[in-house]
Formats: C-alpha cells, sequence, structure tokens
C-alpha cells in the first residue's frame, strides 16, 4: 500500500502547480509538476498503483483546465502504463536517465495535447508552438531532477 | 519493445476505453473537484503572494517610488477633473440627458491559475451563485481581462486575453482604425487584419469596439510597441502590451448585464 503515500504528493503537485509555481514562470513558461510527479512515482510504485497515480494526476489536471475533453486524463494515463512497460526493459532510478525520459514525454505530451486542440478548433501558431515546447521540455526536465529525489526520499521514509 | 498478448492486448483496450470515457466526462467531475480545491487554493495563492512581495521586494520598492509620484500627478487630475465633471453635470441637467446606467460588477478574488502552458486562464472565486455565467467580461481597473469560459457555483474560469482562443474587435483610440485582437501565449496581444494604409503608431491606445459579443465600448485593452507586415504582405499587424499586467492579476471584476 506504498503507493497511498503518494496521493497527497500528487494532490499538492497540483495545487502548486496553479497557485504558486506561477512565480517561477520564465519567459510565460512554467514546467510541469504533475507529469514529473506522475513519473517519479511511477518508478517506485507497483504497475497498479503507477497507473492509478497517471490517472489521478492527469484528472486533477484537467479539472483546472478548461474544455469539454480531459484529454490529460487520457495522455497521463497512457504515459504512465508506458513507463510502467519502459521501467521493466530500462532502469530510469537513475538522475539523468529520468530527466531525459521526462523531457521526452514532456515533448511527446506537448506535441499530441496540441494535434488534440487543433482538432477541437483551438489554433496556435508554429512560432508559439515551437517556444513554448523547447522551454517547457528544458524546464519540466531540469525540474524533475529535485523532485525525483523528493519521490526517492517518500521511498526511502516508507521503507 | 513494448509487446502484448492476446489476453494483455484485451485488457489494455478495455483501460484505453475506461480512460477515454473518464476523458470525456470530464465536465461532470470539474465542478465537484474545483468546489473542494477551492479553499486550498485560496491559502495557496496568499502563500504566493507573500512570495512574490519577497522576491520581488526591490523591483516592489522602485514602483512604489513611482507609484507615489503617479498619485500625486494624478490627484492633481482628479481635482481638474472635478471641476469638470460638476460643469458636465449642470450641462447635463440642462439639456436633460438620460443617466446612463454604470456597470454592474462583482467582484472576484483570483484564486488559481492554467495549469499548463497552452492555455491562459485563472480561476476565481465567484460562481454562478453570484450571477456569473459564461460569456461575460472581466475587467480591473486598468482595462479589459478576459472573459468567463466556465462556472461553478462557487468558482468560475476566465479566458485571459492573451489565450489564443481569445479575439475582440477593437480600434485604435486616436485614428478609429479597427482590427481584431488576440492572444500569443506571451505577454503581448496582436492586432491582425490592419488594413496596409491604416493609420496606427507606437504608442497608440487600443479599445474595445464594442461589436463583439458583451464587450462594452471604449475597455481599455493596450498600447502598441510594434508594427509590422504580416507574412502574406496583404495586411498589418499591430503587437500590443497590455494595460493589465496579466500575471500578476489578484483581483478582478466581472460585468453582469
Amino acid at each position: 500500500m506504498r503507493g497511498i503515500l503518494y496521493v497527497p504528493f500528487i494532490i499538492l503537485l497540483g495545487l502548486f502547480q496553479v497557485s504558486v509555481l506561477d512565480i517561477c514562470k520564465v519567459w510565460n513558461v512554467k514546467p510541469d509538476l504533475l507529469l514529473v510527479g506522475m513519473a517519479a512515482c511511477g518508478v517506485y510504485t507497483s504497475s497498479a498503483w503507477a497507473l492509478s497515480l497517471g490517472l489521478l494526476a492527469g484528472l486533477w489536471k484537467d479539472i483546472f483546465s478548461a474544455g469539454p475533453f480531459g484529454v490529460n486524463t487520457l495522455l497521463f494515463s497512457l504515459w504512465s502504463l508506458a513507463l510502467v512497460k519502459l521501467a521493466r526493459k530500462i532502469s530510469i532510478d537513475n538522475y539523468i536517465i529520468f530527466a531525459g525520459t521526462i523531457a521526452v514525454i514532456t515533448a511527446l505530451d506537448a506535441i499530441l495535447t496540441r494535434l488534440v486542440f487543433l482538432y477541437f478548433g483551438k489554433v496556435v501558431s508554429l512560432g508559439i508552438f515551437l517556444r513554448i515546447l523547447v522551454l517547457e521540455t528544458a524546464y519540466t526536465a531540469a525540474a524533475s531532477v529535485p523532485l525525483f529525489s523528493l519521490a526517492k526520499m517518500i521511498h526511502e521514509k516508507s521503507r | 519493445m513494448f509487446k502484448f498478448n492476446k489476453k494483455q492486448l484485451i485488457r489494455f483496450t478495455a483501460l484505453l476505453a475506461a480512460f477515454i470515457t473518464l476523458s470525456g466526462s470530464i465536465v461532470i467531475i470539474r465542478t465537484p473537484g474545483l468546489n473542494l480545491s477551492r479553499y486550498p487554493l485560496a491559502f495557496l495563492a496568499g502563500i504566493r503572494r507573500e512570495i512574490g512581495g519577497i522576491v520581488f521586494y526591490h523591483r516592489n520598492l522602485v514602483r512604489n517610488e513611482i507609484l507615489d509620484k503617479e498619485i500625486d500627478f494624478l490627484k492633481q487630475k482628479i481635482r481638474e477633473l472635478n471641476d469638470i465633471y460638476a460643469e458636465n453635470q449642470r450641462l447635463k441637467g440642462l439639456l436633460e440627458f438620460k443617466q446612463k446606467t454604470p456597470y454592474h460588477v462583482v467582484a472576484c478574488r483570483v484564486i488559481g491559475r492554467s495549469p499548463d502552458n497552452w492555455m491562459s486562464l485563472v480561476t476565481v472565486d465567484k460562481g454562478s451563485n453570484q450571477g456569473i455565467r459564461r460569456g461575460l467580461v472581466v475587467i480591473t481597473y486598468a482595462g479589459l481581462v478576459g472573459r468567463v469560459t466556465e462556472t461553478t457555483p462557487s468558482a468560475s474560469k476566465i479566458t485571459l486575453i492573451n489565450d489564443p482562443d481569445f479575439s475582440v474587435s477593437a480600434l485604435i483610440q486616436r485614428s478609429r482604425q479597427e482590427g481584431l485582437v488576440s492572444g500569443t501565449l506571451g505577454a503581448y496581444l496582436i492586432m491582425k487584419y490592419l488594413p496596409k494604409d491604416a493609420d496606427v503608431k507606437v504608442d497608440d491606445a487600443i479599445l474595445t469596439s464594442g461589436l463583439s459579443g458583451n464587450f462594452p465600448k471604449g475597455l481599455s485593452i493596450g498600447k502598441v510597441v510594434e508594427i509590422g507586415e504580416e507574412f502574406s504582405g496583404l495586411s498589418h499587424y499591430a503587437l500590443i502590451r497590455p494595460v493589465v499586467n496579466l500575471s500578476a492579476i489578484e483581483e478582478v471584476f466581472v460585468i453582469i448585464p
């Protein structure tokens, strides 16, 4: 039942994402803490918990978003599923590999989210899209290191 | 790398179907979720304000000095305007003009912001219980902020003017040239579809034209900072700095018609 310890962790990250984190914006871009939190929890929990936490993180993000379709609920669940599969093949329990994985997921998440929004008629120009994509990917990967340490600490304390 | 046998494939398909159903029903989950997070968000908004005060202490100090000078100047202006107002009232009385109804507004506190970088929205602590509904216009003392896009009984979401989904018909105060102002997800807005011979200059004030939706005429939007030619070469665009600092708004007013 160690996974339950990460539920308040995800909820707190979501609340931070929509409040205090706005102070840390760089060129109007902030890191995606929920995505990092979801991935970090996935490394230290069982597959079922990883999937549930991915679903919770996605739902939590969609509650604060706008729009008729919960794109994050779907994508975050799929990312956690992919991470569980990936973690069986390679070890992600390393800062550099984790940050690299986060960078790839953030970039893919941004591209897929844009495609879904494009389908719903919300158009963002290519220049703005590329600016946000690059900055968000780099910023989220950088922010993943301290969050990963925090998730690791929770894991070690709970043992 | 990701191989599935038949049993796993069925399980995966079922999971995917469940996720899609859940994603489709997010609108139902959103209302209790927002209501639940209202109080912790209001608490964190307070913390954000305090941290901002500490982090930007020196900037605030300098700004305070500038504002003090501005207050003195504005006090003088108010005195002058009071004279003009009194004169105006007298003349109105003489001409028996009907008193125009002022806006009825609901004051709201910003408790949350956008969870990602792809939309520009804020969550406020008032909702349909206070008469707020979808499509209403949101302002501050300085000017236009955005539009209400979602409401729950006790909270609402406001799409800010720098969201790419937001557009409003506007005009240049000096030349009365009309155009369409949209968001760019950044610090500036863009006024599109200006004819090549449009009379627009840097520092021109941009106001709402009153031609789109519920937007009243004459709300201040921003000032022109740059003028350029569209990629097609058929028209011009103007970059606008909003009068409202969208990243620092804490209180807003929703106009109830």
